[in-house]
């Protein structure tokens, strides 16, 4: 980061360790369940991986800790070795530890141990244990290594690895063909994302010659001076270009319309992981990486804007799906999209500190109801229907009491910590008016309040549904119920605490003035890296805010990101609109739902019939997708091969004609009359025909036209392309150079 | 030292001779033979790399003795950074092949083996070769004994896969030999009567504009039916699915390489005004062929020729690394071969091994394996992440660096290769589809057939035979840099190199001559970027962007480097004129 000092520290550490785990319980896992014998082995394995995290876990806040207490300091680095390198590029195998990878360290070193934990018991009686084991730990070490990663090579690594480790997850109960084909699902969608990734690794390679964090800083800091917004690729100004791209690859990573559908597939993966990657961790990285990236992103005001719409849309559009879901885990699944919804939201407006505030707290709480509702699911003989169960409060005290805690919490009830959070993004929502969308903030405030509304919503029915009422299922699972264990309870006590008291750390401004100060802790330890101002020499930023026909630094020039707060009456009222909300949102499931499914809801879904359809069936997102995509991709597919291959194949006649050409059969049967030299003479007057073709094209020789550019002086030199090419232009006098080509003339001489 | 190539060229034919004289029965024995003889070739070849001097772009190990000396025909081999990983590359498939097939092959297997260890002399001698003769005789020589492979010990139609790729082979060949004549010729001309076939000496020569065109393309039709590239690719799924496994394995690791490798060291460098003018032409059918192959891939039934439809496609990316003319570019291009040849060669083996249990590559007869052959399994999943190309496995350095390459530094020879490397981006999803595809529909799921049901996980021997490859595509993905290291200085010569001469055959192009000349008639290249530039228009990003060039292996290749090897003596007298 520019200006930080930066200090060598041994990051490595903090991957290395679940890295040696994982490998370690693929090698030997098996091998010791054989030889310890199943409990002992069992033991083992997880021991192993839990110590894993453990350290890695220690390793973190010891980091945090030297960090905390070097004065001047901001970021922790490490260089491990030379990567990937030829001509300029130079690709290190960099590690770095500020404060936004600190804070995503913890939370995945930290919920990770816990559902480490959790696992141990929800996973018991699985054959497949150390192969879990392994690749819960490869996911922790992937999802290390894309947060320290100090370029965006080697967050790449992490990127794609988290990818392999959800897909082997996803698909862990491979022998179901569904299970394996959500796993490929989520692997296909998110290569799409990393499509847009790679794109734009290489748009801003280009630009940077370098792909590092700090380098691509130092390029941005002109600001709306710097080659990202003075230079374009097909005419689009890099940033804008760049990060469009970026988009795109964080939609894929963290569910975002349009590539958001593999996410509740995703819950066919064991509970647990549903709780790590698909909640807490992995589909939060493109927030991460969008807040990591900021100084590129507010160059780009159109993509903030489209981020913002989309996260907005996103939020209430998950949050109307997940209103009808029956299957207690689609229902969690469609709240973390539109939960990611939020985050994007916050990022779209400029509110980094908000994003990953609402992150973490969100990691607390969702898996927090991740892990209940795997407990539910346990305990409930591996039926997810909502509708089958009721009246488990009573059988489960502290799952039910755990969930109710991130119920509330989610549902942005005062003290609770999404309370603050979710605040502080629709605060953010409202408050920043950029120029460039006359009114894009508001609307994109108003989905998010009706997001709240709905989530307040589901996840009371949910709730209501789960714990309350009677038992709706069969009466052989209400009595041979699986009672709690203490390995289970435990990390949904210690989360559900989390989500309780961790919004503490962010009291709002406001607030905190009224009972004495209380600082907001989260955002003053972000703001090294969230504080966009000082990353901009003052001249770019000047221009940008003394022009006020300037798109740039969208959200930051707001009097909210200089001096970090807005009035607070407004901050009051915003925040009794949203209790309001969420109150009536949580009022409603309760008339409802208190007691089971009620008439009354039965009443409402068939007035609304439509949009219960709508609802209901998910927007029939999935079946538009197979039939625009899915199918023609492999309709393309057939057609060229069963047309270009096959037919040239059977044209030269050197495969037997077969039915597949039917249809051009009896034509070319003629031609197959199994003469070699035939088929020989057929082929070299074809390759004889196209380099005719080819040399007399004319196009061939106009590569290139000789566009000799005036402003080369060539010394009277006359370079032309052959006696079939036109003559070029006569080298023009010695032009005056454009700025930008000195560079280039001093190097000629 | 010097005589390492001449020893791993003797070796083999040894080694052939010896098997081909067992009795026909004897097939265990011969392979046994072969394996040792293989083995040992692999030991001498390593002395190629510890014997390799880092930052050295030129050739090393050379040996240059007349062979034909009434037309300057020599015997000069040498080794350079994009030869020897090669190199190394054939002689650890080799044995590996003979391994792997040991029981797919049951019979004729004194031929079998002769057959495998001449292919390997033809590889190796194509790949060190220094003359052009030399390299058409080795070109050729591969060609027979691979004919053989698949026609004699093949699958069903191995006799119609096999006459095709005779067919498309020798067409191409037969066009590249007309235009190494006519090369020489004008080098005979162009100095006034001295004959040679040297690539050094014909490097020299700067033909005029259309005979650049013509013999440009010449090679490339050779090399193009190679690699495969797109509308010449037919061949190869035949080929493939028709040929027993340790052809597969050869076809795919080593002798589509020689396509690139030959535009590398050939076409490219002795053409370059022609290859600047056909690397769109090229550059398209290199995005084509990575999107066609991929989308046909997905829609195969047969996991052979899945894998090879991917091959297309993978190559695609190596031509297009090609194409950009970038240090970049070429390196990226010789590190995915190896990629490739270790990722493609992995899963013909997987392949070789449930047809050696199944007698059946189609996909629909399987299913579940994962939960009988979890080894097998594993092994798989690694050779398949590592062809997806992902970060950390062998795949992902060599395309990072071609897309790197092709984007930044590409427009100079390449117009429009952003939206080439933009839509060849493309296959990079679809890379993952087929194989997510290929790996669900034999691994997960549940076991259908009850043939599967009782399927032994890999052997002891296989396990040796997976294990080498398994430990590269994983060590070379981590840890690139001892052959980056080697690779990078002889790939920023080759740029440097190719940008002189090209500047030079622009030079005399605009001098109006209607005849080939040698190099050091022609001056004024002293930046020949600049000029390239100035004719054909730069479409490099930001090419005013100051790059600190130096590396830390390359900085002492960075002070010799503009000109390469031969041009260096060049240099004092285009002062002089």
């Amino acid at each position: 980061m520019p200006n930080a000092d930066q200090i060598a520290y041994n990051l490595i550490y903090i991957p290395l360790f679940p890295l040696l785990g994982a490998l370690f319980n693929l090698l030997f896992g098996k091998l010791l369940l054989r030889i310890a014998g199943d409990r002992l082995g069992r033991e083992l394995v997880h021991m192993v991986a839990i110590a894993a995290v453990a350290f890695s876990c220690f390793f973190t806040i010891s980091a945090v800790w030297t960090e905390m207490h070097i004065k001047g300091h901001d970021a922790l680095t490490q260089s491990a070795y030379l990567w990937i390198y030829s001509g300029e590029t130079q690709i290190g195998l960099d590690l770095l530890l500020d404060h936004l990878s600190a804070v995503m360290c913890m939370v995945i070193t930290g919920v990770g141990l816990l559902i480490h934990i959790f696992s141990v018991g929800y996973m018991d009686k699985d054959p497949d244990y150390p192969r879990y084991f392994a690749y819960l730990n490869l996911f922790t070490a992937s999802m290390l290594i894309l947060v320290l990663g100090a370029s965006l090579v080697v967050t790449f690594v992490g990127w794609e690895g988290v990818g392999v480790c959800s897909y082997l997850l996803i698909g862990f109960w491979y022998t179901d063909e569904s299970k394996a084909s959500a796993g490929k699902k989520a692997f296909i969608m998110n290569r799409i994302g990393d499509f847009g990734f790679i794109m734009g690794m290489l748009l801003i390679y280009v630009t940077v010659h370098s792909l590092d964090f700090q380098a691509i800083a130092d390029m941005c800091s002109g600001g709306v001076d710097s080659p990202f917004v003075t230079h374009a690729v097909w005419g689009v100004p890099v940033a804008t270009l760049a990060t469009l791209f970026l988009f795109l690859g964080c939609t894929g990573k963290s569910a975002q319309i349009p590539l958001f559908t593999w996410l509740p597939d995703a819950m066919a993966g064991p509970t647990p992981v549903s709780a790590l990657i698909h909640a807490a961790t992995m589909v939060t990285a493109g927030v991460y990486l969008v807040v990591r990236l900021n100084f590129l992103f507010v160059l780009a005001p159109f993509t903030m804007a489209v981020i913002a719409v989309v996260g907005a849309v996103t939020a209430l559009f998950a949050a109307t799906i997940a209103v009808t879901q029956n299957d207690i885990k689609k229902v969690l699944a469609y709240s973390t999209v539109s939960q990611l919804g939020y985050m994007f939201l916050a990022v779209g407006m400029g509110a980094w500190g908000a994003a990953i505030f609402h992150l973490v707290m969100h990691a607390f709480f969702k898996a927090c109801l991740f892990l209940g509702s795997g407990a539910v699911i346990e305990a409930c003989h591996h039926n997810q229907d909502i509708r089958e169960m009721g009246g488990l409060a009573e059988k489960m005290p502290v799952t039910s009491k755990t969930f109710l805690v991130s119920c509330l919490a989610i549902s942005g009830v005062p003290l609770f910590s999404g309370f603050f959070s979710k605040d502080e993004i629709l605060l953010h929502a409202y408050v920043n008016a950029s120029q460039w969308s006359v009114g894009l903030n508001y609307v994109a405030y108003v989905f998010g309040l009706l997001a709240a509304f709905c989530t307040a919503f589901y996840m009371f029915r949910l709730y209501y549904l789960t714990f309350k009422g009677e038992f709706r299922g069969d009466h052989h699972t209400w009595k041979h119920h699986v009672g709690e264990v203490w390995i289970m309870s435990m990390p949904l006590v210690v989360l559900a605490a989390l989500a309780a008291f961790g919004g503490l750390l962010g009291v709002p401004h406001v607030l905190g003035e009224m009972v004495g100060g209380i600082p907001h802790v989260f955002d003053a330890w972000l703001a090294p890296v969230t504080d966009i101002a000082h990353r901009f020499n003052h001249s770019g930023l000047a221009t940008a805010v003394s022009d006020p026909d300037s798109n740039y630094f969208l959200g930051v020039r707001e009097g909210f990101a200089h001096d970090g707060h807005v009035e607070g009456t407004v901050e009051l009222v915003m925040m009794a609109v949203s209790v309001t909300v969420a109150v009536a949102g949580i009022a409603l499931a309760r008339q409802l739902y208190i007691n089971g499914p009620s008439d009354a809801a039965a009443r409402y879904a068939k007035r609304f019939g439509l949009l219960y359809t709508i609802s209901h069936g998910k927007y029939w997102v999935d079946t538009i997708y197979d039939n625009l995509i899915v199918r023609p991709v492999r309709m393309i597919g057939g057609i060229c091969y069963q047309v270009f291959d096959q037919l040239i194949i059977d044209t030269l006649g050197v495969k037997g004609v077969s039915g597949t050409v039917g249809f051009l059969g009896n034509q070319i049967r003629r031609w197959h009359n199994g003469n070699v030299r035939r088929y020989l003479v057929v082929l070299l007057l074809g390759v004889v025909g196209v380099l005719a073709a080819v040399y007399a094209n004319p196009t061939i020789s106009q590569i290139g036209p000789s566009k000799v550019n005036p402003q080369f002086d060539l010394g009277g030199l006359r370079p032309t392309l052959g006696p079939r090419r036109k003559p070029p232009r006569p080298a023009a006098p010695a032009a005056p150079q454009p700025p930008a080509a000195p560079a280039a003339e001093g190097a000629a001489q | 030292m010097s005589d390492v190539l001449t020893i791993l060229l003797v070796l083999p034919i040894v080694g052939a001779v010896i098997v081909s004289t067992l009795p026909q029965r004897e097939t265990n024995l011969a392979k046994g033979v072969g394996l040792g003889i293989s083995v040992l070739q692999f030991l001498v070849s390593l002395s190629l790399l510890s014997g390799f001097e880092l930052g050295t772009p030129g050739m090393q190990f050379e040996t240059n003795v007349p062979w034909i000396s009434e037309l300057g025909i020599n015997y000069h081999v040498g080794v350079d950074g994009f030869s020897l990983f090669i190199i190394l590359l054939t002689t650890l498939l080799t044995p590996l092949c003979i391994l792997g097939g040991w029981k797919s092959i049951d019979k004729r297997g004194p031929e079998f083996t002769a057959a495998l260890l001449v292919l390997e002399v033809g590889m190796i001698g194509a790949l060190i070769s220094l003359d052009l003769i030399l390299f058409f005789t080795f070109w050729e020589l591969m060609l027979v004994p691979m004919y053989l492979i698949i026609g004699v010990w093949g699958s069903e139609q191995r006799v119609a896969a096999a006459v095709k790729f005779f067919i498309y082979t020798m067409l191409g060949s037969a066009l590249m030999l007309a235009a190494i004549i006519y090369l020489a010729v004008a080098h005979y001309n162009a100095t006034g009567g001295v004959w040679t076939f040297d690539l050094a000496a014909l490097q020299q020569v700067v033909l005029t504009p259309r005979e650049q065109t013509f013999c440009f393309w010449a090679f490339i039709a050779s090399f193009a039916i190679k690699v495969p590239l797109f509308p010449v690719h037919t061949w190869l799924p035949d080929a493939h699915t028709q040929a027993p496994t340790p052809g597969s394995v050869i076809l795919a690791g080593v002798l589509l390489k020689l396509g690139t490798y030959g535009m590398l060291r050939f076409a490219f460098p002795l053409f370059p005004l022609a290859a600047g003018e056909g690397t769109l032409i090229l550059g398209i059918l290199a995005v084509i062929g990575i999107i066609y192959g991929a989308l046909v891939a997905y829609v195969q039934s047969d996991a052979k020729r899945l894998v090879a439809f991917s091959s297309v496609s993978h190559m695609g990316f190596i031509v297009l690394g090609i194409c950009s003319v970038s240090v970049q570019g070429f390196t990226g291009a010789t590190f995915q071969s190896l990629g490739h040849g270790l990722t493609t060669g992995a899963l013909f083996l997987a392949i070789g091994v449930l047809y050696e249990r199944r007698h059946t590559r189609q996909l629909s007869e399987f299913g579940g394996l994962a939960k009988v052959m979890p080894w097998f399994t594993a092994m798989f999943m690694i050779a398949m992440l590592g062809s997806a190309g992902l970060p950390g496995m062998v795949g992902f350095v060599g395309e990072f660096l071609i897309l790197v390459g092709a984007f930044a530094h590409g427009g100079l020879t390449t117009p429009y290769i952003r939206e080439l490397v933009l839509v060849g981006a493309v296959g990079v999803i679809l890379g993952a589809v087929y194989l997510l595809h290929l790996f669900q529909k034999l691994m997960f799921g549940p076991i259908t057939n009850p043939k599967n049901e009782h399927l032994k996980d890999l052997s002891l021997r296989e396990r040796i035979v997976f294990a080498p490859l398994i430990v590269l595509i994983i060590g070379m993905g981590v840890y690139p840099q001892p052959f980056l290291s080697r690779i990078n200085p002889t790939s920023n010569a080759a740029v440097a190199e190719f940008n002189l001469k090209r500047c030079a055959s622009i030079m005399h192009a605009g001098s109006w001559a209607d005849h080939a000349v040698m190099m050091s008639e022609i001056d004024g290249c002293e930046d020949p970027e600049r000029l390239i530039a100035a004719v054909y228009g730069d479409e490099r990003p930001f090419p005013w962007i100051e790059v600190p060039t130096e590396t830390p292996e390359a900085s002492p290749t960075a002070e010799t480097q503009p000109p390469a090897p031969q041009p260096a003596a060049d240099r004092p007298q285009q002062g002089a004129r």
